[in-house]
């Protein structure tokens, strides 16, 4: 599963079955994240993957691990210029003084830090814009610079790419594989997913039933993720 | 739920047979100026007495101010008023024939305190000290005439200024108890209360004399009476003025004196507020 | 590298504005401390606290009964009436109507009444009930304006207009009718309480003897009853349940009312100015004399206190809220902080100021304070509520950096309509404070009362009014520019 001698465990789950009242939306999940993977989610909506993802959230933060974070619904202040909210990434390692600070009037050092990952992901035009008024898109790349300013080895992102062009997501996508150690990814776009991943884990009704080595999979073996079986092309 | 409504419903109805039953009553009520606490406990004593005296249904109702009494009385909705100097006039005024037909002993000869904190260094002396310019001072009720007619009257006479030019603050506490715990708390400096409230409070042991004491006093001025309207005879019959004078110049009862508080009650006529009325309209209260 | 400088945000301004009104009128308003004595007459209150002093049971649970009667059945009247004025609120001289009838403060609806009815029960209920219809037109037109730019039409565009009305409006504003209307019914409580202090048969007519005499202990025993009724409206209040206590409020205060035509006339008479009346008095003198002497420092003073007390309660909101908000706390100690805001709100604001005073001497430091403190609890509660719905994201920060970021801009634009809400409110509660000798128009409306001059009182009710017209009005423009028109439909009374 990798290459790398014997890279330290994330963390393990065994048989976690996850449910709201009796509806059971994670079934019997065994899965090991070691440092290091690049991890992919694939799965139809409804399949698990963001509870999954919030679960995983859950446990690595619960074992104090620092982890960058991009919900489905994006959780943005819409209200705070594109700046707070990526400054919202390192509110935790900074003083109350510093945050109250810079609510209020931006210091020049950040404006820097975040005008440079805001340029990488080409907002650097809208600094000071709310975020209410900005298109779906751009906000989507709000979050993902968000993440990115967090500065945390490992990323969880949900649908990171929705909204995108293609041209762009490709630019999210290598800038996560050049600013993360490890990530957990839920996607639905196939091809981005094998031109991150360098594993794939399929869920289906809060099953996996999937989990290989990118490389390893051809188009086919994704199928059984997207169809019923007997229905299959 | 259905026995609960229907409680409701006969609790409902026998206030209403009541109310019904009350319409040929004779009513009363008293200015809200002495101790308030289990007023009406003692004012309904007072009710049983005329009740019976009279021969007539008589009911008290609790009024709050000065001029909800004047109001109550005007609209005929009491008609015998326990008032103050001040708001006898003023009802009076209003009902036309309506007189006074008694008062208190003490009110023959009522006066007021002005009174001090201690931090002001004032001391008891035979005219108004020329310090208490530019103090805080504070009244009483805006209606009452021991705590806000009177005390005005020799301001202005002495000083020759209203009291608003006169001190840093005029307030007005609500009534003379509330005078009184705010000039010993030293919230106000200098305030004017009646001096029935102020004995009756020193002998309650309620005065902290190391905080405030009376610096003046007024010379007297006739104070609360009795005021009946003039259209009772009409409807009560001939004589009821009388009779009404009458059974109040003979309670003798001290649970019943204790009410207003009183001694006895002495004959009063409308000309014997002559003094208040003038006064009144000399600081324009009255045009 | 980039030269673009950061904006401020309209909402920042605007607080920036407000902040800067309450500094200008701070340098004219006088706050000083005099504390000398206090301590013998807190121990009182102390002792008061400690040792309730409950009435008899028949009277304890007349005043409770009354309590509740004049309020709900004024509430229910005020929501009615309320509702046929909102339909035709676009007319300009309902909307100035509306406006006047809630700027008068019920105390002074109250005394006007008695004037009129003497003690009858309807004097209470029409001192409630007509500046909370005021109040319901002005907040069921913002609802429905508000639920009209939703969607458009989709009926066939010849319907006539009451089937628009009830099949297209009605059930996209019912819901918020019947929640403005239940939240009211606190307000009514408080107001029905309040009245009690002018002579309604209610709770507050007890604690205002208690208080007038220095009883704490009865004080004490009918705040708990007041903080008791208003903590368990969400109990009993229905909105479908509304009619029937309604009727049996009705049922239990109505008492036969004989209008006495010649008291009527002569009520009228009193209240056409001076000079009309009184051929010797001309027009002008009366006019100047009354504007030197009681308009214009009344006017002056009102706009004093209301402008720092409306900062002062945003600020106090501000810092309270998270107390009560899911966002910050765990429910032991938003119980604990919900008991407190019932108490701070409940109590009228005259005891405030009245401790106040005791504490630091007269001067209009106590009644902004008072008046901040009970209006702050106010806003507080609703914002609390606001902020509970919010939803956060898993990885959202905590403390104060959650609050700076997280939870305050997403709900200080509510905020600031709370507070714009809050302005006119304040204005009108400025009268309570003559116990402070602080000459706001109340005061001078009061006295006017006091002293028989309905004439006075007519004018200077009028120009409250007026008053309270103009900050409306600077109030619904400020909205506007902060775009909040379409904010979520919560409001405070």
């Amino acid at each position: 599963m990798n290459n790398q001698g014997s890279p330290k465990k994330l963390l393990s789950l065994a048989d976690e079955t996850i449910a709201y009242g009796s509806k059971v939306v994670l079934d019997e999940i065994n899965l090991h994240l070691h440092d290091g993977e690049r991890i992919v989610l694939l799965g139809k909506s409804g399949s698990g993957k963001s509870t999954l993802l919030k679960h995983l959230y859950q446990t690595l933060v619960n074992n104090d691990e620092t982890i960058a974070w991009i919900p489905q619904r994006l959780g943005l202040t819409e209200k705070l210029s594109v700046f707070h909210n990526v400054f919202i990434g390192r509110l935790d390692q900074q003083s109350r003084f510093t945050n109250l600070r810079n609510l209020l009037w931006p210091a020049q050092e950040h404006r820097q830090a975040i005008h440079g990952i805001l340029q990488e992901l080409s907002l650097a035009e809208e600094l000071f814009s709310p975020v209410g008024t900005l298109s779906g898109g751009q906000q989507q790349r709000v979050a993902a610079a968000r993440a990115l300013y967090r500065q945390a080895s490992i990323l969880l992102a949900d649908e990171p790419a929705t909204g995108l062009d293609q041209g762009s997501a490709k630019t999210l996508m290598t800038l996560i594989e050049k600013n993360f150690g490890s990530c957990v990814i839920a996607l639905h776009d196939v091809d981005l997913a094998m031109s991150i991943a360098d594993r794939i884990i399929g869920l289906r009704g809060g099953k996996i039933i999937l989990d290989a080595l990118a490389v390893d999979l051809s188009p086919e073996a994704l199928a059984p993720i997207y169809h019923d079986a007997n229905t299959a092309p | 739920m259905f026995k609960f409504a229907r409680t409701l419903g006969c609790i409902a109805f026998g206030l209403l047979f009541t109310r019904l039953c009350l319409a040929g009553t004779f009513v009363f009520t008293a200015i809200p100026d002495e101790d308030e606490t289990r007023l009406k406990a003692r004012f309904d004593q007072v009710a049983t007495y005329l009740s019976k005296t009279l021969a007539v249904d008589v009911r008290y109702v609790p009024v709050k101010s000065y001029a909800a009494a004047v109001a109550a009385f005007r609209s005929d909705q009491v008609q015998l008023a326990w008032f103050g100097g001040l708001s006898g006039v003023q009802a009076r005024r209003l009902v036309p024939n309506s007189q006074a037909i008694a008062q208190g002993e003490e009110d023959q000869s009522f006066k007021t305190y002005f009174i001090a904190h201690s931090s002001t260094g004032l001391k008891a002396s035979p005219t108004l000290p020329k310090k208490i310019a530019d103090l805080s001072f504070t009244f009483g009720s805006k209606g009452s005439t021991s705590g806000r007619l009177m005390p005005e009257f020799y301001l202005r006479k002495q000083f020759a200024r209203s009291p608003e030019v006169l001190f840093k603050q005029v307030g007005f506490s609500g009534n003379h108890s509330r005078t009184l715990a705010l000039v010993q708390a030293g919230a106000y400096q200098v305030g004017a209360l009646n001096y029935k409230v102020w004995d009756n409070e020193l002998k309650a042991g309620r005065i902290d004399s190391s905080k405030v004491s009376v610096i003046w006093e007024t010379p007297t001025y006739p104070d609360y009476q009795w005021s009946i309207r003039g259209d009772v005879d009409a409807i009560w019959g001939e004589g009821f003025t009388a009779k009404v004078t009458e059974a109040l110049l003979n309670m003798k009862d001290p649970a019943l004196l204790a009410a207003f508080p009183r001694s006895a009650f002495v004959p009063a006529s409308n000309s014997d507020y002559k003094p208040i009325l003038n006064t009144a309209r000399t600081i324009g209260i009255i045009d | 590298m980039n030269a673009k400088s950061y904006p401020l945000p309209t909402s920042v301004v605007t607080s920036l504005l407000f902040i800067a009104s309450a500094l200008l009128c701070w340098i004219f308003a006088d706050l000083s401390i005099v504390t000398r004595t206090p301590w013998q007459e807190f121990f009182r209150m102390a002792a008061g606290v400690f040792s309730p002093q409950w009435l008899p049971w028949p009277e304890l649970l007349s005043a409770l009964a009354k309590t509740l009667a004049f309020g709900l059945l004024a509430v229910a009247l005020s929501a009615l009436v309320g509702f046929l004025l909102c339909l035709y609120f676009h007319k300009r001289g309902v909307k100035l109507f509306c406006a006047s009838i809630r700027a008068v403060h019920e105390l002074f609806w109250g005394l006007l009444f008695i004037q009129l009815l003497g003690l009858h029960p309807a004097a209470g209920l029409l001192a409630i009930a007509i500046p909370y219809s005021g109040i319901f037109a002005k907040v069921f037109a913002e609802i429905i304006e508000e639920s009209e730019t939703e969607s458009a039409s989709s009926l066939p565009p010849a319907s006539d207009k009451v089937s628009q009305f009830f099949y297209e409006k009605w059930p996209r504003i019912k819901a918020h009718f019947a929640s403005y209307t239940l939240y009211r019914l606190e307000c009514g409580l408080r107001s029905s309480t309040v009245l009690g202090f002018i002579g309604l048969p209610t709770l507050g007519f007890h604690l205002e003897s208690g208080f007038m005499q220095g009883n704490y202990g009865l004080v004490t025993a009918m705040l708990i009853m007041l903080y008791v009724l208003i903590a368990s409206i969400r109990v009993w209040a229905r909105f479908r349940l509304m009619p029937l206590y309604a009727g049996v409020a009705a049922f239990y205060l109505w008492a036969p009312l004989n209008i006495d035509s010649t008291l009527v006339l002569s009520l009228v008479h009193d209240m056409s100015p001076l000079p009309l009346r009184n051929t010797q008095t001309e027009w002008w003198p009366w006019f100047s004399n009354l504007s030197s002497t009681q308009i214009f420092p009344g006017a002056l003073n009102t706009l004093l206190i209301t402008q720092i007390a409306l900062v002062l309660t945003g600020v106090f909101s501000l810092i309270s809220f998270p107390l009560l908000s899911k966002q910050f706390f765990p429910r032991p100690t938003r119980s604990l902080s919900h008991l407190l805001m019932v108490m701070l709100r409940s109590t009228p604001e005259i005891i405030l100021a009245f401790v106040f005073l005791l504490l630091w001497g007269p001067s209009m430091l106590p009644a902004v304070l008072a008046l901040a403190i009970h209006n702050g609890a106010i806003t507080s509660h609703l914002l609390a509520r606001h902020s509970n719905e919010l939803e956060l994201r898993l990885d959202a920060s905590r403390g104060i950096n959650r609050y700076l970021y997280e939870v305050l801009p997403r709900i200080y634009g509510q905020f600031l309509a709370f507070l714009c809400y809050r302005w006119e409110v304040i204005m009108r509660e400025t009268a309570i404070v003559g116990i402070l000798g602080i000459h706001t128009l109340g005061f001078y409306i009061d006295s006017a009362f006091e002293s028989f001059r309905l004439d006075v009182a007519v004018l200077l009710i009028a120009v409250s009014a007026l008053m309270n017209i103009c900050v409306d009005e600077v109030a619904r423009r400020t909205r506007r520019r902060l775009h909040l028109v379409k904010q979520p439909l919560v409001r405070a009374c």
